[in-house]
């Protein structure tokens, strides 16, 4: 084979070899020195927040305590620049979450003084996902009412998180007027965590929250409806109970009788329940079974005990947890129930059940 | 003839160096974008009560298989996890060591009739225990599967919450990895997984199962361990979550919801790296399906594993990845360049299959052929020099861009000493170490043409972690 030297015909390549081994040496260098100058710059940013954090600190204390005589410093006297605007938000927010009452209100104060809230509104108007959410987040703790329609605008953002800060910060803006933006959007939001939408309303109050909640299952589809009845725990008992019965009596979705059973309150709502623990419908008789066990009546042991040799594992499961809490049978009673069950699941299940209670107590 | 022969494999190598650089200084660029936009959220995210108010309740699967020596440690760190709701289901594979019985006497375990749907197939289970200490613990004890996947699929047959995730026994989490784990998942509804960076335990302090200082190993393999993490997490994931192609959620921590895992059929008992295999199959189940869904990643350090610091443990573990990399892109083949598979298809599969699976093949045949046709004389020594070096630096590259990534997102190596350390580790780590990983590499390349199946693996545990 013939000596192919550095001049040959295959010198382009090694040519191309010696560009890219130099180009990735060279870019080596670079990306070390780049790596020192992110580390020297690092250290300067942590020592600037920490200077930033302690001048905010003891302000944000005096504002909260009271403190000098309950006078509040101004952005003359105190500018806010907009280098230390992030870290001043964070630490507001955070306190501000904590307080209520009259401290809040100094708080809210120092914030108006300082230019806050013209600031957490260009923050909310930004992309930036971050920024938004402190903007969105600040003015809700401002209670900012010329917001409103800002934050509005907000809960139908894609980002879930966005969103429901936005519906967060609109109770605490208005929540009379929040109630009525929200109620609707919970409906076709299912990817805002249920416990959070219930904290969320719950802050509004059940006088607030009845009505629109009502209307809004009323009007809404089946499966909006039923999504909707999770909530309806946050209505007064009677706004409740009338939701309730008029889908218990009226409405045929199996989703939606499953919700009702779920939120029904009283045997007054119930004329179906010997029809419902034997719907076709499998979830419909696990409601119908927990709904029993809610009720705690002991003339209901015989409908349970048909509904622990159930088919469906979690029937079985709600029956036997009804059936165990039932607060006139004793654990003997309950014993001797599960000897007389023919079906094997019937006496699995209840012997889960048992054990369950034992552990609890 | 021969001259012409040696030109165009000459090309053949060039281009394919360049390709898999530019391919991985691509990944890198995405990544540095991602990764600055994530921190500065981050940094104005972390204490936002917007965050921690909103949760979402997370099941942690611990599948354990003769983990005697560090199970309870291990469990009662995880229970001390900060997040407001969550279960720790442990699935005990049907150990031959006293496993059970620690965890039995450690958490006061009593056997409960637990009565569960096998909603993902598995081995049987035998019992089921809860603690009377903690009320958030549960025990599966089970017969043998042979592998980590059955255990994991017993974990989510039996577990409540909408989310799960498969920890290893011995991972080390860090106290709030769940709340930034489940942050996929709050910024976007379509989410169906999510994971994390994995870190290298080995030179750190641990205290209680948790990680109480941050060092660099002394063992030479694990500390070149620490680079490939910080390559593989840093650009290797984080360069592929924009385009929506993370085809890796590592084992060892990965947050899933629990009807995507049921949807797909949970881990493959067959698979050999069941956590690609099972990213792989969503991606090819989502797009069969046309829905749409969203693999998020966090360059965040979620979880601390022990690297291997001996020659044989870490030879049978990249064997074994490979292997598991082969099979799990040929049990999902529909996903090549397939026109329903976006950049999955056309991005992310073509770039394991030539750089990652074939990659080893065409290193091997490279120099191979560089050293013959040095020898025979058709090319000089210092041309094969040329194309040795080219290689090499190109490697440094990358492995000192992963470093900056490091310092520019989570720095965790904090101390100069430990800069210059590792690299120091990025130098050295291409004078023997990369071809050895091309050499188990190709070995489990040759093991998944010829089908040969892998069991659970236990890797000996480094001295320098253990608990305090």
């Amino acid at each position: 084979m013939p000596d192919l030297a550095f001049a040959s015909a295959s010198s382009a390549a090694v040519s191309a070899a010696i560009w890219a081994t130099v180009a990735s040496l060279s870019a080596s260098l670079l990306l070390l020195l780049y790596t020192l100058e992110l580390r020297f710059r690092r250290r300067q940013g942590e020592r600037h927040r920490a200077r930033v954090m302690e001048r905010w600190r003891s302000i944000i204390a005096a504002a909260v305590t009271g403190a000098e005589g309950g006078a509040l410093p101004t952005a003359a006297s105190h500018p806010l620049p907009r280098a230390e605007r992030a870290e001043f938000l964070k630490l507001w927010n955070l306190t501000r979450n904590m307080v209520e009452g009259a401290a809040a209100e100094r708080l809210i104060e120092l914030a108006g003084r300082l230019g806050v809230p013209e600031a957490a509104r260009g923050d909310a108007r930004q992309k930036r996902s971050a920024a938004r959410l402190v903007g969105i987040r600040t003015l809700g703790h401002l209670r900012d009412l010329p917001s409103f329609a800002l934050v509005q605008a907000a809960i139908d953002d894609d980002n879930p998180l966005i969103s429901i800060t936005a519906a967060e910060a609109l109770i605490e803006i208005d929540p009379a007027r929040a109630v009525d933006a929200l109620i609707p959007r919970v409906a076709s939001r299912r990817d805002w965590p249920r416990t959070h939408v219930f904290r969320i309303l719950q802050k509004a109050g059940s006088t607030l929250v009845g009505e629109p909640l009502y209307r809004a299952i009323r009007t809404a589809a089946d499966t909006d409806a039923a999504h909707l009845l999770q909530f309806a725990e946050l209505a007064e008992f009677d706004v409740r109970d009338a939701i309730c019965a008029e889908i218990l009596a009226s409405r045929e979705e199996p989703e939606l009788i499953a919700a009702a059973l779920k939120a029904a309150s009283g045997y007054s709502q119930m004329p179906r329940l010997d029809e419902l623990v034997q719907h076709p419908a499998w979830y419909i008789r696990m409601q119908a079974a927990r709904f029993i066990g809610r009720m705690g009546r002991a003339e209901d042991v015989g409908r349970l005990e048909k509904l622990l040799a159930d088919s469906e594992w979690w029937v079985r499961y709600r029956a036997a947890r009804a059936l165990v809490r039932l607060p006139r049978l004793d654990r003997a009673e309950i014993e001797r129930i599960r000897e007389r069950q023919q079906d094997p699941y019937a006496r699995d299940i209840l012997g889960q059940a048992i054990v369950e209670a034992g552990s609890r107590q | 003839m021969s001259a012409t022969v040696v030109q165009v494999v000459e090309w053949v190598f060039l281009a394919y160096f360049v390709g898999i650089n530019l391919a991985y200084l691509g990944q890198n660029l995405v990544a540095v974008r991602t990764i600055r936009r994530y921190v500065r959220g981050a940094a104005i995210d972390d204490d936002d009560p917007a965050y921690s108010s909103v949760h979402l309740p997370i099941s942690l699967v611990v599948p354990a298989y003769n983990e005697s020596t560090s199970i309870v440690t291990s469990i009662k760190a995880l229970l001390q996890l900060e997040y407001p709701d969550f279960e720790v289901v442990v699935v005990n594979d049907g150990s031959k060591d006293d496993t059970l019985e620690k965890l039995i006497r450690a958490f006061e375990l009593y056997p409960y009739p637990e009565a569960y749907r096998n909603q993902v197939p598995c081995k049987p289970v035998k019992a089921t225990y809860r603690s009377a200490r903690y009320r958030n613990l549960r025990v599966v004890d089970k017969v043998n599967g042979g592998c980590k996947a059955d255990a994991s699929n017993a974990g989510i047959n039996i577990c409540r919450y909408p989310l799960v995730t498969v920890v290893d026994a011995d991972g080390i989490l860090q106290r709030d990895s769940l709340k930034r784990a489940v942050r996929p998942f709050l910024d976007r509804a379509d989410t169906v997984a999510a994971g994390g960076a994995i870190r290298i335990a080995n030179g750190c302090r641990l205290r209680d199962g948790f990680l109480e200082e941050v060092g660099l190993p002394r063992n030479f393999l694990a500390l070149v361990q620490v680079i490939e993490y910080l390559r593989a997490f840093l650009f290797g994931r984080m360069g592929w979550e924009p385009l929506g192609a993370v085809m890796i959620v590592s084992g060892a921590f990965g947050v899933f919801r629990r009807t995507t895992l049921i949807e797909v059929g949970g881990y493959d008992p067959n698979a050999v790296g069941e956590d690609m295999e099972l990213v792989t199959r969503i991606h090819r189940k989502m797009r069969q399906q046309r829905r749409p869904y969203h693999i998020g990643f966090i360059p965040d350090p979620v979880c601390w594993t022990d690297a291997p610091e001996s020659l044989k443990d870490l030879a049978s573990q990249r064997t074994r990845w490979h292997h598991g990399l082969g099979q799990a892109l040929m049990l999902n083949k529909w996903l090549i360049f397939n026109p329903r598979g976006g950049t999955v298809s056309w991005l992310a599969i073509p770039f394991y299959l030539i750089f990652e699976l074939l990659g080893p093949v065409l290193e091997t045949i490279g120099a191979i052929f560089f050293v013959t046709a040095a020898l025979f004389g058709a090319i000089s020594w210092p041309e094969a020099g040329i194309f040795l070096l080219m290689s090499l630096s190109l490697g440094m590259l990358l492995s000192i861009s992963a470093i900056m990534l490091e310092e520019f997102s989570f720095p965790m190596y904090r101390k100069p000493r430990e800069l210059a350390k590792l690299y120091g580790a990025a130098l050295l780590e291409n004078f023997g170490y990369r071809q050895l990983t091309v050499w188990w590499r190709l070995k489990g390349f040759f093991r998944w043409i010829l089908r040969r199946r892998h069991k659970w693996e236990t890797i000996t545990r480094s001295a320098s972690v253990g608990s305090g």
